[in-house]
């Protein structure tokens, strides 16, 4: 296998730049998370705008990856802007 | 100008009503809302032989109404007030904090602030206007829900009238009964609505047409635009006009932080979600001179839900379905109740259902998780007292009915049910927050939201005064950073601004000491700097804990429900999280360093004398009011 398929979840306030919260792309191996991220800003510059507003926390499945933490096959990303106010 | 706060304190037992000012050097210390409430409620407080004997529902238990030092002038979001009294859910300081349109109206109408002493004979209302005050029979508004006694005031009363009311619940002196404004704008917390309903009072009816002064007008309005474009440019105000605070819902729950089903889950279904929630919103409304815009108008016919009742009417239940949860929302608010307590109490009792700690002997008929139906009944019975409702409208009291191991399962703190939906065992500064809040479990007080931002560590110096420890999950630092949060949050609420537009609370920029300064000035002409302002802040937070010390809190209340300590967060990445005893004896060390008390959390003498000095020249104001006051008839 040359690429894999990653699949993204796009949360507030990022799915608008896109709008659709769900996206699956493909990646050539060997993959990161940084890589991923570079990929949507160049296919989305709307979304790199709003990831330079609010820097974005990556989740590979439950997991909190850094931007060198490798991507696999069918994996699922969830990008957050963390908050916690009320 | 001169700067002057007008007091009204209206003896319902008598029918006097007195109009005084407040002392200057009193007001200057405190300068209003929440931190001027205090002074009052303690001065009042210590006229009893043992202030633990007040009864929160008799008349001896005083009821402030106090707006913010800025409400109601064009300072950005400056739309608030707060009600204050002893707790009859906690049994100890009760006070709760709204928005919407009332307090500037009782601005207008020319009050600053309403000590509601007595109790009314009849059922009544007040009627604020053109500086005097009427007590009016409620005839039929009595027994009538919130959205249709502001709608009967209105008309009663003509445009312009903006009403805080209570509902059945505060009728029914649920103990988690809120004073209500609006559709949703709620003084929530507390069950400041049963003291209200026990003195008979069901509304209290503000037509402004006063100017509110303001001491340089042109100052004050350039700074407001100049503030409202920089509030403008922040990421977090853009995003919080467009969806409003579900948006932190799928972060708590993404990082497994969300209270489920009692705290015994920590994540939920995505179906609450504010794209899900959006779906229901017809469109954004705000509050007096609000620039943020984050409270929806629902098209189920009420506004909201925020972030706090998603999660307690609907992951805390198991509730899933996005129309239930907005439901339940509307229901709450037009019964009068406050929904964080509500949730929590309802989430409490499913669970020692779940666990055969109560049965049907006691509920009625079965009590389980995500049951739509059964929770929209139950509701309704805690607002009318009804069957098993009727043990739920004791809120946290409802103790003394279930088996004492029940307590193991309740979340609260102080008695007072937490108030927001996330699960503090994993960022513990957040736990140390609820632990300490004068009010009991609550975030509003003192949440370091700064923590899930991972900003430099010169950046956290600069704003915490110095080094700290960067890592949120760990107990190092947290007494510093819960302090300061302590002391903004309390100035603004002193103010009547908006936390949303507060330096810390969701963002490192926004409006802070500086700005608030600025507009002071602009506003009334005194003089403040940032570290005198924070002052503000301390004094508030002080005269809190002596109010509480005379409610006989010690050190050991400074606590969390057991399960924060002994249960670990079971799944994703909060997985194993729980709260260490022992570490948490040292962030109370640190954190009651921090505030300058000793050991045990009390105050140092001198420091109580120098408060009590000062709220003791309301004593000397009551002798100059009987001297000015009128008649209330």
């Amino acid at each position: 296998m040359t690429t894999i398929c990653i699949h993204v979840r796009l949360a507030e306030p990022f799915w608008r730049a896109v709008g659709q919260r769900d996206l699956s792309l493909e990646l050539n191996v060997p993959a990161q998370v940084n890589d991923l991220i570079g990929l949507l800003r160049t296919q989305y510059p709307a979304l790199a705008r709003e990831m330079d507003e609010a820097a974005p926390v990556i989740f590979i499945g439950d997991v909190e990856a850094g931007p060198d933490a490798p991507l696999a096959d069918n994996n699922h990303v969830h990008i957050v802007w963390p908050l916690a106010g009320g | 100008m001169q700067f002057k706060v007008s007091t009204a304190i209206i003896n319902l037992t008598t029918g006097q009503i007195d109009y005084t000012y407040t002392p200057n050097e009193l007001a200057r210390a405190f300068l209003g809302g929440r931190g001027l409430n205090m002074a009052y409620l303690r001065h009042y407080l210590r006229q009893a032989a043992d202030p633990r004997q007040i009864d929160p529902l008799g008349p001896e238990n005083p009821l402030i109404v106090g707006a913010g030092l800025l409400t109601g002038t064009i300072t950005p979001n400056a739309a608030r007030f707060n009600v204050s009294a002893r707790s009859p859910e906690s049994s100890i300081l009760g006070d709760a904090n709204c928005g919407g349109f009332f307090a500037a109206a009782m601005r207008k109408a020319g009050f600053d602030r309403l000590v509601i002493l007595g109790r009314a004979a009849e059922r009544s209302y007040l009627l604020l206007e053109d500086g005097e005050i009427t007590i009016l029979p409620a005839g039929d508004i009595w027994g009538k829900h919130v959205n249709e006694t502001q709608d009967q005031l209105k008309d009663q009363h003509g445009p312009g009238t903006v009403s805080a009311v209570i509902g059945p619940s505060g009728e029914n002196l649920v103990r988690m009964a809120a004073i209500m404004t609006g559709k949703k704008n709620a003084a929530g917390r507390g069950g400041m609505g049963a003291v209200m309903g026990s003195k008979n009072i069901k509304a209290i009816v503000a037509r402004g047409g006063q100017p509110i002064e303001v001491a340089q007008k042109q100052t004050l309005r350039s700074i407001r635009i100049q503030q409202q474009k920089y509030l403008k440019g922040s990421k977090i105000v853009q995003v919080l006009g467009k969806v409003g605070t579900p948006l932190l819902y799928e972060v708590s729950n993404r990082l497994g932080a969300i209270r489920t089903r009692n705290s015994q889950d920590n994540h939920f279904e995505d179906t609450l979600n504010a794209e899900e929630i959006e779906k229901y919103v017809d469109k954004m409304l705000a509050c007096t001179s609000c620039v943020v815009h984050c409270r929806h108008r629902n098209t189920l016919g009420g506004e909201g839900p925020e972030y706090s009742t998603i999660g307690l009417l609907g992951a805390n239940l198991g509730i899933a379905p996005t129309d239930q949860v907005i439901s339940l929302n509307n229901l709450v608010n037009d019964l009068g109740l406050d929904a964080s307590s509500v949730g929590t109490i309802i989430g409490w009792a499913m669970e020692l259902y779940q666990r055969g700690l109560i049965d049907d002997q006691l509920t009625g008929t079965p009590l389980n998780w995500g049951d739509y139906e059964r929770v929209h009944s139950l509701i309704e019975d805690i607002a009318y007292r009804r069957g098993f409702g009727d043990i739920l409208a004791e809120s946290s009291q409802a103790i003394h009915s279930f088996p004492p191991e029940a307590i193991d399962y309740l979340i609260a703190v102080k008695g007072l049910p937490q108030s927001d939906p996330h699960d503090v065992r994993y960022f513990k500064g957040f736990a140390l927050g609820i632990a300490v809040a004068s009010r009991g479990a609550d975030h509003l007080r003192n949440r370091p939201t700064l923590e899930v931002f991972k900003l430099p560590d010169e950046v956290r110096a600069s704003i915490y005064g110095r080094a700290n420890h960067p890592d949120p999950t760990g107990y190092e630092d947290k007494g510093l950073i819960v302090a300061w949060s302590d002391d903004i949050y309390a100035v603004t609420d002193n103010l009547g601004v908006c936390k949303f537009v507060t330096h810390g609370f969701n963002s490192p920029h926004l409006l802070g000491y500086e700005h608030f300064c600025e507009l002071i000035a602009a506003a009334t002409g005194l003089e403040f700097n940032p570290d005198t302002l924070r002052q503000v802040g301390r004094i508030t937070l002080d005269t809190e804990r002596l109010i509480n010390a005379d409610f006989g809190l010690t050190r050991a209340d400074d606590t969390l429900p057991k399960r924060y300590f002994d249960d670990p967060m079971p799944d994703r990445k909060t997985q194993g999280h729980h709260i260490d005893r022992e570490q948490f004896q040292h962030m109370l060390d640190e954190y009651y360093s921090e505030r300058g008390w000793d050991v045990h959390g009390s105050l140092p003498p001198e420091r109580q004398q120098s408060i009590d000095a000062l709220i003791d020249l309301l004593t000397a104001a009551d002798v100059h009011s009987a001297v000015i006051s009128n008649s209330g008839e």
